[in-house]
């Protein structure tokens, strides 16, 4: 089997990097192959990891008078002047007394078989030729006052001249302070599309822009459109109500608090989260449409790849042309097939929701079709045990267990046994 | 005005010699220079402090000769990186210097209270403890923000190489870091 991995991509995956079409087809990958998924997930965590770690930050305000203190120190009026010429006599007095002291105490301390080159070979920089364009090079030395502490830790380097520049031609006030004003880091947010009507963010009609912890409102005559980061956008539809949770590289998260929302999500799996308030529904790459009536009852309908609902850790597995509805009560409900029967689906809301118990578990068998294999596999583990070999028999009669999937293994809720069983059921699902 | 045209006077003040040009054009790059640096060092803000230093007294030196067929942002860079990357394997080569000054070492306040973030600190020094080829490529995307195209740009490399080093460099991180996955979910 000619199967393509994409282990070398996947930085550039999970950066949003690739081209659409590239990003989408890595996603597909990723939901089949699990050694490019746990590659991926190793990668995501690395990045992670380095948004923790890494953070922009402003430099002190001394810093600039230091720099000033340096410009001023040499008064002479050259903007760039040799550097030989450019050392005043405090300097070079000072230069020259800091090599004495840090070669004198080299000399002490300094491994005696060693010569001091020796030890410079420690270094294998990929970087040790002139590190990047040899016209950048820099090269931190005795150039600037105020900076002592690098002068004497390097014996071998002599002091360079500072550098000097012309005064301004115009007078600078001396308590010019250049403190960095840069403006407040901004606030993430979503990009807001008005579609009819006027929708609201907060008291006011919708702006551009919905930023982190704001509420978007649709009425019964207004639409929206949020793009979700730059992995796929969200319709709003009329009399909604959602709040963006968060955003990062590593979650994008909304609230849907009551009315219907149709996601379209290009991104890896679990990137993408609605929070309702019956059941959290995880993206695993795909589009599909979630609602919430006001009791807070959930019902979501996939049409591309697959989503998971999640609640009080249970899970279902709803895959595209599949439906599920959750109860702010009752939790979870089975995904069944968008064609299912009327009565099936009666059934099994009964079963699901209202204690229908035996029989309307016995209704949903009877009831059970080519298309109910999603719907009984999750049964498996939702039904008592008396039940379950009933449900074994449905299942097996649609979909053959795979070899060394027994059905006493099933009774028994062996993990293994159900997983694999699942990508059977899942290979005749999208067969 | 655009960028371009505020950036195109900017340089042309500074080459006159104009110290308030040079305070605008601190200003304006004094975060990418110092936090390029403070994350290059692994938090250690006094090295940062050094090198940005010697960063703009070198920029300002060298205006005059910057070619404005470069951008003057991935030059910045390129000098930050450069000194310090000099830097580094100074105190490499002078280490047992620095502990007999006992200066360079010592920790500020900055520093102890950045240390009390314990996690944000661990992850910072193992990035710093990386190889600068990964660990450069990880900073300027995650400290500073840049695209896979615009760190090539910097490190004079391809947009292939950047990737690969990014993936590389990621799995670095998550390997040395797998006791904290916990924390981090």
């Amino acid at each position: 089997m000619n199967e393509k991995h994409y282990t070398e991509r996947l930085s550039a995956f999970v950066n949003h990097e690739l081209p659409k079409t590239e990003q989408q087809s890595i996603a597909e990958h990723l939901l089949v192959c699990a050694g490019c998924r746990a590659v991926h997930d190793e990668i995501k965590y690395g990045a992670a990891l380095a948004m923790i770690g890494l953070k922009p930050e402003d430099a002190p305000d001394a810093l600039w008078h230091k720099i000033e203190k340096a410009l001023d120190d040499d008064p002479r009026p050259s903007v760039f002047a040799s550097p030989a010429a450019g050392l005043g006599f405090r300097a070079v007095a000072a230069a020259a007394l800091l090599l004495v002291a840090a070669t004198a105490a080299y000399l002490v301390i300094r491994p005696a078989a060693h010569a001091p080159e020796t030890a410079v070979r420690e270094d294998p920089s990929p970087f040790a030729q002139p590190a990047i364009s040899p016209d950048a090079t820099v090269t931190p030395s005795a150039n600037a006052p105020g900076n002592a502490r690098t002068n004497a830790a390097n014996p071998s380097s002599p002091p360079n001249p500072p550098p000097v520049f012309k005064e301004s031609n115009t007078p600078v006030a001396p308590q010019v302070r250049p403190a960095p004003a840069l403006p407040p880091p901004l606030t993430p947010a979503w990009n807001v599309e008005t579609l009819a009507g006027l929708p609201k963010i907060g008291n006011s009609f919708a702006g551009a822009r919905l930023a982190v912890g704001e509420v978007l409102e649709t009425d019964a005559n207004s639409r929206a459109r949020v793009e979700v980061a730059d992995i796929g956008d969200v319709e709003i539809a009329p009399n909604s109500r959602v709040r963006l949770v968060e955003t990062k590289a590593t979650a994008h998260r909304l609230a849907l608090e009551k009315g219907t929302l149709s996601a379209k999500i290009l991104a890896p799996p679990r990137l993408f989260i609605v929070d309702t308030p019956s059941a959290v529904a995880v993206d695993l790459g795909c589009e599909y449409t979630l609602e919430v009536d006001p009791r807070g009852n959930g019902r979501l309908q996939v049409t591309i790849g697959y989503v998971a609902l999640e609640r009080g850790g249970r899970e279902a597995i709803v895959p595209a042309g599949t439906i599920a509805f959750t109860r702010k009560d009752a939790g979870l409900g089975t995904p069944f097939s968008e064609n299912a029967s009327p009565a099936f689906r009666d059934a099994l809301y009964r079963f699901d929701f209202e204690n229908g118990g035996a029989p309307a578990l016995a209704t949903v068998l009877d009831e059970s079709a080519d298309d109910s294999p999603v719907t009984l596999w999750h049964l498996l583990s939702r039904v008592e045990i008396k039940d379950r070999g009933k449900v074994f028999d449905a299942l097996a009669s649609r979909v053959a267990p795979p070899p060394r999937v027994t059905r006493a293994g099933v009774l028994k809720l062996d993990k293994k046994m159900l997983a694999a069983w699942w990508k059977a059921v899942e290979k005749f699902w999208f067969a | 005005m655009t960028e371009k045209e505020i950036e195109r006077d900017l340089l042309a003040d500074c080459r006159s010699g104009r110290r308030e040009a040079f305070a605008r054009l601190y200003e304006r790059h004094q975060r990418r220079v110092f936090s390029v640096a403070l994350n290059f060092f692994g938090g250690n803000r006094t090295l940062a402090e050094d090198v940005s230093q010697l960063v703009f007294l070198k920029i300002f030196e060298k205006i005059g000769s910057f070619r404005a067929e470069a951008e003057l942002t991935t030059w910045i860079y390129r000098m930050t990186i450069n000194a310090c990357i000099d830097e580094q394997r100074r105190h490499r080569r002078f280490f047992s210097l620095e502990n007999f000054f006992g200066v360079i070492r010592t920790k500020t306040a900055a520093d102890e209270k950045l240390e009390r973030h314990a996690l944000s600190g661990e992850v910072r020094k193992a990035i710093a403890a990386l190889k600068p080829k990964f660990r450069l490529p990880i900073l300027l995307k995650y400290s500073e923000g840049l695209s896979y195209e615009e760190i090539a740009r910097v490190l004079d490399c391809s947009i292939g190489t950047v990737s690969s080093r990014l993936n590389r460099g990621h799995k670095m991180l998550a390997g040395k870091l797998k006791h904290l996955k916990k924390e981090i979910k």
